[in-house]
């Protein structure tokens, strides 16, 4: 019998590890039904708006959000029509999804537990190294790389949420030999974060891109047509580290990859002026951290 | 505000800031006042140095202070970046962190 690939292997570890998640949110309906309705060209903005108007919580956080210094807008937008004509559907969609994830992995923390205020400041703070990333390099799709870098390290609350002992046990690894948290997962679990934040935004059908983006964090080179997208990802989980700004989980840094580097085509002098983007970035990016409170 | 080796803090003084392990899970509060127990379970975590108050309130960071300050953060990013020296864009990242996270300091 011809041996599995490697990929296969991990896919089938990541499938026995998820199959002992009971009671894995699925996508909110109403983040189903926005999805859909984008995708049909003859949808209106009226239509999308009047969706997310029946959630008054979700209508004041976009509301707030496109408001915000991350958009910078001279002018109050007060609805949500007004919103999706200024900004578009997907940069709506965008907003809509992170708000819903906020809400979906929400839990009371007890001193002692996985540190979730570290972890979405690491993970906007990626997002914001993505965009200062994307800037430099003329990246068509910056909303695009904020999304992906706020979502891309997902699986590790899903391991959090559902599988307390486990992850436990995996931080504790962290912990005791001083390592990347990908490394003590595969000590402990035999797939990473990055297996199961894919796996979960599979089954919510949500893009290729961030998909593959969440899968290959890690290991761009292996993300296929959007392995640019994966690469920016890569480096701005690197950057956000070596500032310090919030926490994923460990408290070491990544090797970057060279391939990666060099297929961005970015020089070892432009970290300086990187770092100083990427704190503008995160200045305008934290009103999401409102989001988790 | 001052650094202190956590070896030199004594119960009694406060925390200027606030403590985490090197997980990044908070240990507790700026302003809480240190106890043995506290001060054991920062060695325990080998969180080496702690931000405490001064007596006199928030007095000026003094050039000791800030040159003490800037030893511990250059000592972190060594340790965060321990085993990466083979690759010389990680050598450049790291001179770049620390020229960051310095500058920050003087702020």
């Amino acid at each position: 019998m011809p041996e599995a690939n490697p990929h296969q292997q991990v896919q089938e570890k990541v499938r026995k590890l998820v199959d002992r998640i009971q009671g894995l949110p699925t996508l909110p309906v109403m983040m189903t039904n926005i999805n859909q309705m984008i995708l049909n060209p003859r949808t209106s903005p009226k239509e999308v708006a009047h969706v997310i108007s029946n959630d008054p919580s979700l209508t004041s956080k976009v509301l707030r959000v496109v408001n915000s210094s991350f958009y910078g807008f001279p002018n109050r937008i007060t609805t949500i029509t007004h919103a999706i004509v200024i900004l578009g559907f997907n940069t709506i969609k965008s907003i809509v999804l992170s708000s819903t994830i906020f809400d979906v992995f929400r839990r009371t923390v007890k001193p002692g537990d996985f540190d979730r205020t570290q972890f979405w400041k690491h993970s906007i703070g990626c997002g914001a190294a993505a965009k200062a990333i994307g800037r430099r390099l003329n990246y068509p799709m910056l909303e695009e790389l904020f999304i992906a870098g706020l979502l891309h390290d997902v699986g590790k609350i899903v391991m959090d949420q559902y599988m307390p002992d486990k992850f436990a046990e995996v931080i504790n690894v962290v912990h005791t030999r001083d390592c990347l948290i990908a490394e003590a997962e595969m000590q402990v679990l035999g797939a990473t974060h990055a297996d199961v934040g894919a796996w979960l935004f599979e089954k919510w059908n949500l893009s290729k891109g961030l998909i593959e983006t969440t899968r290959c964090h890690h290991n761009p080179a292996l993300a296929g047509e959007n392995q640019k997208l994966a690469e920016v990802i890569h480096l701005a989980d690197i950057v956000i580290r070596a500032m310090r700004f919030g926490n994923g989980g460990d408290n070491k840094i990544p090797v970057l990859s060279e391939t990666a580097w060099r297929s961005l085509g970015l020089q070892h002098s432009d970290f300086d002026d990187l770092f100083v983007q990427t704190n503008a970035e995160i200045e305008r990016a934290m009103v999401f951290l409102d989001f988790i409170r | 505000m001052k650094l202190v080796k956590t070896d030199e803090a004594r119960p009694g003084q406060k925390a200027a800031r606030d403590v985490t392990d090197l997980r990044g899970n908070l240990l507790f509060k700026a302003g809480t006042e240190l106890t043995a127990e506290l001060l054991e379970t920062c060695k325990q975590r080998t969180i080496s140095h702690l931000f405490i108050e001064d007596a006199g309130g928030d007095a000026p960071k003094t050039p000791v202070d800030l040159q003490a300050q800037r030893e511990a953060v250059q000592k972190e990013i060594d340790r965060m970046f321990a085993g990466t020296e083979s690759s010389a864009t990680m050598a450049a990242l790291k001179e770049a962190s620390k020229r960051f996270l310095t500058s920050k300091l003087a702020k």
